[in-house]
């Protein structure tokens, strides 16, 4: 969602009921640009994914032109296995492991039972 | 013309790096054997080769770009319209963190340390007719929440330092001149760098306008993102008003680096967003500076029922 505040950056927990096997949410936490610099975000995301990167990392640096002041943020769901007391083991992840389809490794879905916390990720300038 | 006055004013009070004169340039686009080499000269020190001719790589043709698919999963991208080059080791991003509680750092640290990044990673393309100065420092942080609301450290992964190119004392406005990504210890993990190299000696001087006339011309051209209503200060708060030259987005070509005024405004309001338009700063007309526009696919999801293809160009039409 290449809009404005879609997501919550101070209380992400909110969005806990929306994951009913989603794996994640892409969107932003503030502000969002429209300009000349950002008309091949999607291009460049879709890029990203299919050049192996995560759908996290593809979604950050594929909406940043690294001049306006983005602010990209991911939230996935995760299960209690890699939450480890609060130090999440991160290379586990549904936010570090998923990729689109075909182009690397793919977290199963999550059902709600088995969702025990959320995490996020973001940029911020 | 069509605006509000008192936009106007707000718009023009912002002006910044206005002159009366400044030098146009022409672009000197290279071919895609130079840029292939540039590339490959530039990514060279991020791997195991130690000369071009060892580097292994798998290139992939794509519509806009070339891809190369370096060891260890990086990539390197090139863009024969702009010159544009990117670079991504491609390095999973809880690897390498920064800091594991970002409490515990300092961003003016990390902003001091900008200059010599740049230097020390040979990503400097200035010659003598430009130079390039650090702009923003980016930080790209994860953390979590477990359904107690218990909460992680918030670990910051990796920081980007983005650098602004100036030509004549005037900055080179588009997408960041140079972007470093760096993970711990300032190791760099990817790059890019958008900077169409240009010809010494200026093709003319142009004359600029004066703020007001090209604060109306933006304001014009803003109006007609929504041609119902007439923006006001209430709904629209300018950022930024600044005289530079125009650089397009990495898939367009460009032959002529030449004066722009850039205004950059908020909508505020329930539905907030940033724009940023470019307005010619010349009477002179160089060259386009229209935003690349691209039809949605045409299978695309379309609220508005009252939209109907052409039947030219209705894929989905017997004939």
């Amino acid at each position: 969602m290449y809009a404005c505040e879609t997501l919550n950056l101070s209380s992400p927990l909110d969005y806990w009921d929306i994951f009913q096997r989603l794996h994640k949410i892409c969107g932003a936490y503030d502000l969002m640009w429209d300009g000349w610099t950002v008309d091949e975000c999607g291009e460049d995301t879709g890029n990203n994914m299919t050049n192996g990167n995560t759908v996290a990392e593809s979604w950050i640096d594929g909406v940043s032109d690294w001049w306006f002041d983005n602010h990209p943020m991911v939230i996935a769901a995760e299960r209690a296995d890699t939450w480890h007391s609060g130090n999440p083991d991160w290379g586990n992840t549904t936010m570090y492991c998923d990729h689109l389809w075909g182009h690397g490794t793919t977290v199963s879905d999550i059902s709600p039972s088995d969702k025990y916390w959320l995490s996020w990720r973001w940029s911020e300038g | 013309m069509r605006a509000d006055k008192d936009l106007q004013k707000m718009l023009v009070e912002k002006t910044a790096n206005y002159k009366d004169t400044i030098p146009v340039f022409k672009i000197r686009n290279r071919n895609i054997q130079e840029l292939h080499n540039e590339s490959v000269r530039l990514v060279l020190p991020f791997t195991n080769a130690l000369q071009a001719k060892e580097l292994r790589f798998d290139c992939v043709q794509k519509e806009n770009h070339t891809l190369l698919r370096l060891h260890d999963n990086a990539t390197l991208q090139y863009f024969p319209e702009s010159g544009c080059i990117r670079f991504q080791k491609n390095t999973p991003g809880y690897l390498n963190p920064i800091s594991e509680d970002s409490k515990e750092t300092n961003k003016n640290e990390f902003e001091k340390a900008a200059c010599d990044i740049l230097e020390k990673n040979k990503l400097n393309l200035s010659g003598s007719m430009d130079n390039l100065h650090f702009e923003k420092l980016f930080q790209l942080k994860s953390a979590g929440m477990s359904s107690e609301r218990k909460i992680t450290p918030v670990v910051l992964n990796r920081l980007v330092y983005a650098y602004r190119r100036f030509v004549d004392e005037l900055p080179v406005l588009g997408s960041a001149s140079v972007f470093i990504k760096t993970s711990a210890e300032n190791k760099l993990d990817a790059f890019g760098i958008d900077w169409r190299y240009l010809h010494e000696d200026p093709i003319t001087m142009a004359t600029i306008m004066k703020p007001e006339e090209a604060a109306a011309i933006a304001l014009e051209q803003l109006q007609n993102t929504n041609p119902e209503r007439l923006y006001t200060p209430k709904e629209i708060s300018p950022i930024s008003f600044e005289l530079g030259y125009f650089s397009h987005s990495k898939t367009m070509y460009q032959t002529i680096m030449q004066p722009v005024y850039v205004a950059k405004f908020i909508f505020t309001g329930k539905f907030r967003m940033g724009y940023a338009l470019a307005v010619p700063a010349s009477r002179t007309p160089y060259e386009s500076i229209c935003r690349k526009v691209i039809p949605p696919p045409f299978n695309a999801g379309r609220n508005n029922k009252k939209v109907s293809f052409s039947p030219r160009i209705n894929p989905f039409k017997s004939c």
